[in-house]
């Protein structure tokens, strides 16, 4: 990622965004501990569908702190 | 003797028995050991130079006592409990009760941060990479208030012997579900404390996260085992199977945690995972190392079937990144490369971690031969337990090899292998402990035959358990206080230091030769520190020059200093008498003297 495009992209890098980013992902982690320990039935989709999102998630923290190191430090 | 007082005795024995009579023998000749011991007589071997045969008789004692109970039957863990116990005593409780005051200058640095906390209610920027991960400073600042000090001070003398002791419940769980037999497990919690010479158990950060660390693994191998219909089948023996064993590490199925089995109901296993996600949220803020240690830790789990949600593992990736991103942005800020400028630099990692420590006087060498040589024994017998234990899975070997891509990643400021030893050792002390009494039974089976004693039975097991035992402790109760000669400090030292800090003003600077001093414990932030050398590369001349242009108002040079230079800097005996003469004159005058330590004041306000 060239170094212009990261500095553009610093001003989204904010600590709130990533904590939001990281907060989303705890919740909805913990959402599927509760639901997988309690024997929760979810569908194959809906199943599918949390992980997606999950690991959308975790995807755009990690880049968002990586953007901040990159444009902070 | 009367007859009563015979049979009196005679009762005890038969309810105590003799091994539990040899640990009590050991805790008495520990105390004469201790009573009889002279702090100002410390040689360069450190603490184990001030005591007498009374503390080697005593830890033979013990660990005899120890090995005889341990091939009893049937095994008696009370008994179990209270030997290792005393053995904890002997290995970390001894220099707490030899030396005057707590030694290793790190904790006194850390009881002034937590001062600081304590005083401010929050971190003080700049100041310590540490001061970024503050939880364990902030939980000791609330444990001062609540016993009513203002300091740290107090809870730092007998603090490793109290956080080895705590280690020990989390050690037995760890044991009691890693599927080694009862009697390696009891073996591998002593074989742990007795190869432990890695002395990271002062106050700390690190002390307290290793701790949360054992918790989360004891609680892990206590909640979840491997399920062991996920054995794959279509290889019936041999290499193919565990080839395909080898294989199924990687499975989908496996990495989402399918192939666990829980024993715990729903409830339970919900209220632990909540528990272990506190934790290790608690161990996100407080040190830098241990939630990377224990992600590693936890898919060596989770791939060897020995946990069941990965949730828990992601969890603590996140909190480990989130807080070095949101929390700790103040040490990265402006030195990224402190943390990213050495990942992938393996040879160079391990090579800070082992050559640059290499030196030293020949006694220095000798504590550092050894240390390197009781963890290479303790690394090929646990080689030797993998090769003939046989297990339901391969945890064990799994958690001994995680903590390796540590320092792969990162040389930790050349502690990193330190520390990789630290994380592996309670698992490498079960399988070194398999070496001698291995598991027979399980899926996988052992890839050497068994070992027939025919009739001699248990004699010769029990004494390889003794011999191996007392030797470790041995070569610990050495190499564990090798650097006591210039880490641990007297009254006068202690004196020294705060007769400065009571004549000091905020912004004056203190230098020292080397930071091996009781220091930094009160008045951080207002009154600098300057260390002249951190290692032993420079020689006295230009430590003089730099002590002189840093212009600090204050040089304190003292015994453990003295002792650094000649063990660690190569200076001769006696060296720092003509360096204080060197710094006397136009520049320097002594503002107070004490037997062990000397206070220089700049003559003139530079």
């Amino acid at each position: 990622m060239g170094s212009g495009v990261v500095a553009s992209l610093g001003s989204y890098a904010s600590p709130q965004a990533v904590f939001i980013s990281l907060a989303a992902s705890v919740l909805l982690l913990v959402l599927r501990a509760w639901s997988g320990t309690n024997g929760v039935v979810l569908s194959r989709l809906v199943g599918y569908l949390l992980v997606v999102v999950i690991a959308a998630l975790i995807a755009l923290f990690l880049a968002l702190v990586f953007i901040r190191f990159r444009t902070v430090a | 003797m009367t007859t009563l007082a015979r049979r009196a005795f005679a009762e005890i024995r038969t309810f105590v028995g003799l091994p539990v009579w040899l640990g009590v023998i050991g805790l008495g000749l520990w105390l004469v050991a201790v009573e009889q011991s002279n702090f100002e007589t410390m040689g360069a071997l450190g603490v184990i130079s001030v005591l007498n045969w009374t503390y080697f008789a005593g830890l033979a004692c013990v660990t005899s006592g120890f090995a005889a109970e341990l091939l009893r039957t049937p095994l008696r863990t009370s008994r179990l409990t209270l030997l290792v116990m005393i053995l904890v005593l002997y290995l970390f409780g001894t220099a707490s009760a030899v030396e005057p005051i707590a030694g290793v200058p790190t904790a006194w640095i850390h009881a002034g941060m937590v001062e600081y906390i304590f005083q401010h209610g929050q971190s003080l920027n700049n100041y310590a990479a540490e001061f970024s991960w503050p939880g364990a400073f902030s939980l000791a600042a609330v444990l001062v208030a609540f016993v009513g000090h203002t300091s740290a001070v107090i809870f730092l003398r007998w603090f490793p012997l109290v956080i080895e002791l705590l280690y020990l419940p989390p050690l037995i769980v760890i044991a009691r579900f890693s599927g080694v037999g009862r009697r390696a497990g009891w073996f591998g919690i002593a074989l742990c404390y007795a190869s432990n010479w890695i002395d990271q158990d002062y106050f700390s950060p690190q002390a307290l996260n290793f701790l949360f660390f054992l918790v989360v693994i004891a609680a892990i191998l206590a909640c979840w085992q491997p399920l062991r219909a996920a054995l794959p089948e279509r290889a019936a023996s041999g290499i193919r199977r565990r080839i395909a064993e080898a294989v199924a590490t990687f499975r989908p199925r496996r990495l989402a945690g399918y192939d666990t089995v829980s024993s715990w109901d729903s409830r339970t296993t919900l209220a632990v995972l909540g528990l272990l996600g506190l934790l290790v949220l608690a161990s996100a803020v407080s040190h830098q190392l241990t939630p990377y240690a224990l992600v590693l830790a936890l898919a060596a789990c989770l791939m060897s079937r020995q946990l069941g949600r990965p949730e828990l593992l992601v969890l603590t990736a996140l909190f480990a990144v989130g807080w070095l991103s949101l929390g700790a942005s103040n040490y990265w800020i402006g030195h990224l490369s402190l943390i990213f400028g050495s990942v992938g630099q393996v040879g160079a990692n391990y090579g800070s971690n082992v050559t640059a420590r290499v030196t030293g006087s020949s006694s220095h060498l000798l504590v550092v031969d050894v240390r390197i040589l009781l963890t290479a024994v303790i690394y090929l017998l646990a080689g030797v337990g993998f090769l003939r234990r046989a297990a339901n899975s391969r945890t064990l070997e799994m958690l001994v090899g995680a903590p390796f891509l540590l320092v792969a990643a990162q040389s930790y400021g050349g502690e990193g292998l330190l520390r990789v030893v630290l994380f592996g050792l309670p698992f490498a002390s079960l399988l070194a402990a398999s070496a001698i009494l291995p598991n027979r039974v399980g899926a996988s089976r052992p890839l050497l035959p068994r070992l027939r004693l025919g009739h001699y039975g248990r004699p010769p097991l029990r004494v390889a358990v003794a011999v191996l035992l007392f030797g470790c402790a041995i070569a610990t109760s050495i190499v564990r206080g090798g650097n006591d000669a210039y880490e641990s400090f007297s009254n006068a030292e202690l004196a020294a230091v705060n007769y400065t800090y009571d004549h000091s003003h905020p912004g004056q600077t203190i230098a020292l030769v080397a930071p091996f001093m009781p220091v930094a414990q009160r008045d951080v932030g207002s009154v600098e520190l300057f260390y002249a050398a951190y290692d032993g590369g420079s020689t006295q001349a230009q430590i003089r020059s730099i002590l002189l242009d840093s212009h600090a108002q204050w040089i304190i040079l003292s015994q453990s200093q003295e002792a650094w230079g000649e063990l660690v800097a190569g200076f001769p005996k006696g060296w720092e008498v003509p360096f204080e003469s060197s710094l006397l004159g136009s520049k320097y005058h002594v503002a107070a003297v004490w037997p062990t330590a000397t206070v220089l004041e700049a003559t003139k306000a530079p």
